[in-house]
């Protein structure tokens, strides 16, 4: 016995139409950037599979590029691919150029990264904001810097962005083995080292002053005393419900009327890191010191609590060996996280806001596994679907556990 | 006779786990990531297949039940509009009764109840019974949920997969 077909969700969103894109576009308004980030990765689903890209292609594209950027023929030698992260494809290279002073006769090596885009990706995201979130936070916390761009493709195949290299790694290398920053574990020695550092960026990132543009000219600038800007947030986060889950969920979309119902007014606009959490830092291990602050896509500009239970989230939990603390992105309990966060940032954190994001981050995550990264696997889109396979299968995890928390909060 | 589909499972693992990885040292850190996470997933299809029908099955039977008290709950307010979920509950009956059922069938099922009643979520909003409806959603999805974490432990995400109950798909829907 086997029903008879019929056209279903899964053809519509593997396959979507015009009028199915923009309709989802003016049911959840977002950010303008977001919106064109969005609905790219929709008319793109339409078009060519994604291939496989050699190293040529990048070598070859990425000279176009920073020659098009300083003005005189460059050379790219010992490409390599570049392991970690779950979304981007990132070349490591030595550059032969002038040097930043550009002086005729300088010959000068850098080692760089390209990271570029695939067809789909768990987090899609804008090159362009990653590119000038790096550029603001420079100087204020270690991060890469960021050198050139390729927002619209036009040297490569898909869009990137060229950054400095940033030594260290990103797992401990007895644990070499784990998806970066899920449930990872870097030791009572390492930990009682990094775990300050990791409260000191964090509070830096909020503190610092947000400019006027064009500085992060492409992030809409919230108003204090205004939830629209979370409102916002919540429509992306169900925008990319809508467009890429492979089935419907009935809590989710109760969860939707509860975090737009209840969006609590921002009282202070920080730079939001997005994905701040164990694994998506760089470190020597051998000094015990945060080398780069790195993964800075889903960056907007905010509340400061969203980061906080972000880093907090049960996926990027273990228990210490005591067997029954549990430390928030390998390094504190989660009161001790936030207690040192007030205490080192001079920021208040808000109870209430905390419950708010803790549903928010939970939710955003259910959406990323069970939607964008199982999305992302069924249309072949990228050059790590086995990756991205894995993860979607921390989708359920995820979803009972926002389950359990919101019925905790809201009882 | 050809080998059962967990043995061919178990010897693309064994291929993999101790021939082809212990070949890859030195090799670039994403192609040894690629390799165990294939691995995973190699092992993940061995250790559930055997028992998938009975987890569809039971799935199934799950938002049967759900979609019976949702109907139950709008019975008794005035004028709530039930978008046909009453339908659901002969054919997902029909369904379970099948000898001729087959696994896919289940699936598209189970996907199709979620997608109404996420969709009466929606209509619901400004009713009466909408925070009845949302409240009984959630106590419903709790236990269904579980028993997906269950299904995916073979991927190895749990904190303490020690501390989860027995799936109820190990007696027959």
């Amino acid at each position: 016995m086997t029903m008879p077909y019929t056209a279903t969700d899964e053809d519509v969103r593997q396959h979507p139409s015009a009028a199915f894109i923009e309709g989802i576009r003016a049911r959840f308004p977002t950010e303008r950037e977001i919106d064109v980030v969005l609905t790219r990765k929709m008319h793109r689903r339409n078009g060519p599979s994604f291939q496989a890209v050699s190293l040529e292609t990048l070598v070859s594209g990425g000279e176009r590029l920073i020659a098009d950027q300083v003005g005189y023929p460059v050379t790219i030698t010992d490409a390599q691919w570049l392991s970690g992260g779950a979304s981007k494809l990132q070349m490591l290279f030595h550059l032969h150029w002038r040097g930043d002073r550009g002086a005729a006769d300088a010959q000068v090596v850098t080692p760089l990264v390209l990271r570029m885009e695939t067809a789909a990706s768990v987090t899609e995201s804008s090159r362009r904001r990653e590119f000038e979130v790096i550029r603001a936070v420079e100087g204020a916390v270690p991060v890469p810097h960021a050198f050139w761009m390729d927002p619209g493709a036009a040297f490569l195949p898909y869009p990137a962005m060229v950054y400095g290299f940033a030594s260290g790694s990103a797992k401990p290398s007895y644990d070499a083995g784990k998806v970066s920053g899920l449930g990872q574990n870097y030791g009572p020695a390492l930990r009682a080292q990094l775990a300050p550092q990791f409260v000191e960026y964090l509070s830096r990132i909020h503190n610092l002053p947000i400019g006027d543009a064009p500085v992060l000219a492409s992030f809409d600038r919230p108003v204090v005393g205004s939830n629209a800007s979370v409102i916002r947030q919540v429509n992306a986060v169900r925008r990319i419900w809508e467009e890429d889950r492979v089935e419907e969920e009935p809590l989710m979309a109760v969860v939707y009327k509860w975090l737009i119902r209840n969006a609590p007014p921002i009282d202070r606009i920080s730079l939001v890191h997005g994905d701040y959490r164990s694994g998506n830092f760089m470190f020597d291990e051998a000094q015990g010191q945060i080398t780069a602050v790195l993964d800075w896509e889903g960056a907007v500009l905010g509340d400061r609590h969203q980061d906080l239970t972000y880093a907090a989230l049960p996926l990027f939990q273990h228990y210490a060996e005591d067997n029954e603390t549990i430390l928030v992105s390998g390094m504190m309990a989660e009161a001790d996280l936030l207690a040192a966060y007030e205490r080192v940032s001079g920021l208040p954190v808000d109870p209430d806001r905390i419950r708010y994001f803790g549903v928010f981050n939970r939710y955003l995550v259910s959406m990323l596994l069970l939607a964008a990264s199982a999305r992302a696997t069924r249309c072949a889109a990228t050059h790590q679907d086995v990756l991205l396979n894995h993860v979607s299968g921390m989708g359920y995890l995820a979803l009972s556990e926002l389950c359990d928390y919101f019925r905790s909060i809201t009882a | 006779m050809i080998q059962a589909f967990e043995t061919q499972l178990q010897v693309v693992q064994r291929a993999l786990s101790e021939v082809v990885l212990p070949a890859l040292t030195g090799a670039s850190g994403h192609v040894i990531e690629q390799l165990h996470l294939s691995m995973a997933a190699v092992g993940f299809m061995q250790q559930r297949m055997p028992h998938a029908r009975r987890y569809y099955r039971q799935t199934v039977a799950s938002y049967l039940d759900m979609a019976a008290a949702i109907v139950t709950l709008l019975a008794d307010h005035a004028g709530a509009d039930g978008n046909g979920l009453e339908t659901f509950i002969p054919r997902g009956r029909a369904l379970l009764d099948s000898p001729l059922a087959e696994d896919a069938d289940y699936c598209r099922f189970t996907g199709e109840v979620r997608a109404a009643i996420s969709g009466l979520v929606e209509t619901a909003q400004g009713r009466g019974y909408e925070a009845a409806l949302d409240a009984l959603i959630m106590d419903r999805s709790g236990p269904i949920l579980l028993q997906e974490r269950i299904w995916c432990l073979p991927l190895g995400f749990e904190l303490r997969p020690e501390d989860l109950p027995a799936p109820d798909w190990a007696a027959p829907a």
